[in-house]
């Protein structure tokens, strides 16, 4: 059974888990999206072997599509894709390709922990590929917990909101985003500050996280403060 | 440095026990009032069970311990805390209430003494606004329990000053809190950013994402000590709804803030959380 895994994605989670990967002898093959030593004739001449994708792209949907259908062209139809539901469902994702049955949606977070708990979303039709990937992620000591296929997942979904929830307040005035930051500690014990999480895992993931979310439910809940519409702007590269 | 001012706290339930405690453990003497009868016994025993207990630990002396009991004074009548520098009110969740007791201080304390309530859900601004002195009105919400919990939100009304402000901050620090500057908003800081955690994960609940106890594996993976349905049932279903639907009444209807019918329907059920003995989950008595 092949050992070679592909990982495609953004930093940081796409990083942990291609470092995961490797540690446990799989020949991980990534292209970490910003990167530009990476090659993706690596990726396409690494597919044909390959015993599993993980793909991870959030921020740019577009791109998703066209890495994914590419793919899906490339690997074997057998061969699990396990997409990043964080910006979009798995569905969707899966209506995109030629072996829809090959999709797994996954959800997680920065930063990649022991206790971690690695979101699993099987589609409908699809659960062999569901199954190698729960099989995957507990050979590299990963714990997975399964969710119905949710642009979002568990999660993210709360995280965003929180850190969405943080950046009305500081855009209204009500209180520094540090002062923010302190309170959710100090008064509920939160891990991490609600601003301070949504830096490490990316502004733009986290604005990605809200517009699905009101994509799929667009009654007015899950609009981005302006404050942090305004700092994905200002933060656009590449 | 002269010795710390003469502090009225009102209402001597859990939390205005618990800041009673607060002053008496850094020196004040303290004006402890209840409308209720007996609520002061009942608070100034809390108290002596945890001094007892931390007599026990080494982590206090029998003497300071009665030192600090001889500094408690029931107070029989709200006139009793005439002579306090600062009043600190944590009385019922009630904006009328509320307002009654500032104006009654506010003709009895001296000109320059400061008001503070621990409301965690109501206008700072219209509590002053029943006082002829709204520039000394200022929120102190403490957390529970306040003895043990350092964050100290100091609420800004409208009206208040930052003379006011850096008075209560230097009060909070001098108590050993952490002080966090907010502007009288509903639910200030934590109350308010808190929703998501509790809305979200209801909503996940309602679309059947995945159940209370697969929410709570996966939030409680992340590093949290509690995952939301957990805690929902620690805090009280009924509690937890409160504090929403204050905060979504606040805001005019903003979305973001809609109360859940879930937890409408548990909380009609009476199914309150640990101290019904059923919430989310279910506890053995």
């Amino acid at each position: 059974m092949s050992k070679t895994v592909i990982v495609i994605g953004e930093s940081p989670v796409a990083d942990a888990l291609a470092e995961r990967i490797r540690s446990n002898s799989y020949e991980a093959v990534s292209y970490i999206i910003n990167e530009t030593n990476q090659a993706w004739t690596d990726i396409l001449a690494a597919a044909p072997d390959a015993s599993l994708a993980l793909e991870l792209i959030d921020t740019d949907l577009a791109r998703k599509n066209a890495v994914v259908s590419a793919l899906d062209e490339a690997l074997r139809p057998d061969i699990p894709v396990v997409t990043s539901i964080l910006a979009i469902n798995g569905a969707e994702v899966a209506s995109w390709l030629h072996y829809p049955q090959r999709v797994v949606g996954v959800s997680l977070l920065p930063p990649l922990r022991q206790q971690t708990i690695i979101e699993v979303a099987a589609l409908p039709g699809a659960e062999a590929a569901a199954e190698k990937a729960r099989d995957f992620f507990a050979g590299l000591g990963l714990t997975t917990a399964d969710i119905q296929d949710s642009a979002g997942g568990v999660l993210p979904r709360i995280i965003a909101c929180l850190a969405n929830e943080a950046a009305f307040a500081m855009g209204e005035g009500v209180a520094s985003g540090a002062d923010i930051d302190q309170a959710m500690q100090l008064g509920l014990s939160y891990p991490r500050g609600p601003l301070a999480w949504a830096r490490e895992i990316g502004l733009r993931r986290v604005i990605a996280i809200l517009d699905g979310l009101h994509r799929e439910m667009p009654d007015g809940r899950y609009r981005v403060a302006p404050w942090l519409r305004q700092q994905g702007r200002l933060m656009i590269k590449d | 440095m002269s010795s710390p001012g003469l502090i009225g706290v009102i209402g001597a339930g859990t939390m205005g026990g618990g800041i009673a405690q607060v002053a008496l453990e850094h020196g004040h003497a303290v004006r402890l009032y209840d409308a209720l009868p007996g609520a002061v016994d009942r608070a100034a025993e809390k108290m002596a069970g945890f001094w007892r207990r931390s007599v026990d630990k080494g982590q206090r002396t029998a003497a300071e311990v009665v030192a600090m009991q001889s500094r408690l004074v029931p107070a029989s009548a709200l006139t009793d805390l005439a002579d306090c520098v600062w009043v600190i009110e944590a009385a019922p969740e009630d904006l009328s209430l509320k307002q009654a007791l500032f104006r009654e201080l506010d003709q009895l304390v001296a000109d320059e003494a400061i008001l503070a309530s621990n409301t965690s859900s109501l206008s700072i601004t219209a509590m002053a606004a029943a006082t002829r002195r709204p520039d000394r009105v200022v929120g102190m919400h403490f957390f529970n329990p306040a003895p043990l919990m350092p964050l100290i939100e100091v609420v800004q009304g409208v009206a208040t000053t930052e003379t006011t402000i850096q008075a209560t901050v230097a009060l909070a620090e001098a108590w050993g809190k952490r002080p966090v500057v907010a502007q009288d908003t509903p639910g200030f800081i934590v109350n308010r950013v808190a929703r998501p955690f509790y809305l979200e994960a209801l909503r996940l609940l309602g679309d059947r994402v995945a159940d209370p106890a697969t929410i709570d594996l996966i939030v409680r993976g992340a590093g949290f000590r509690m995952g939301p349905f957990e805690l929902l049932d620690l805090i009280g279903l009924d509690v937890n709804l409160a504090v929403t639907q204050s905060v979504y009444d606040g805001f005019f209807g903003e979305p973001r803030y809609r109360p859940h019918p879930i937890q409408a329907r548990l909380v009609a059920a009476g199914r309150l959380g640990r101290k019904t003995g059923q919430g989310f989950y279910h506890y053995d008595v």
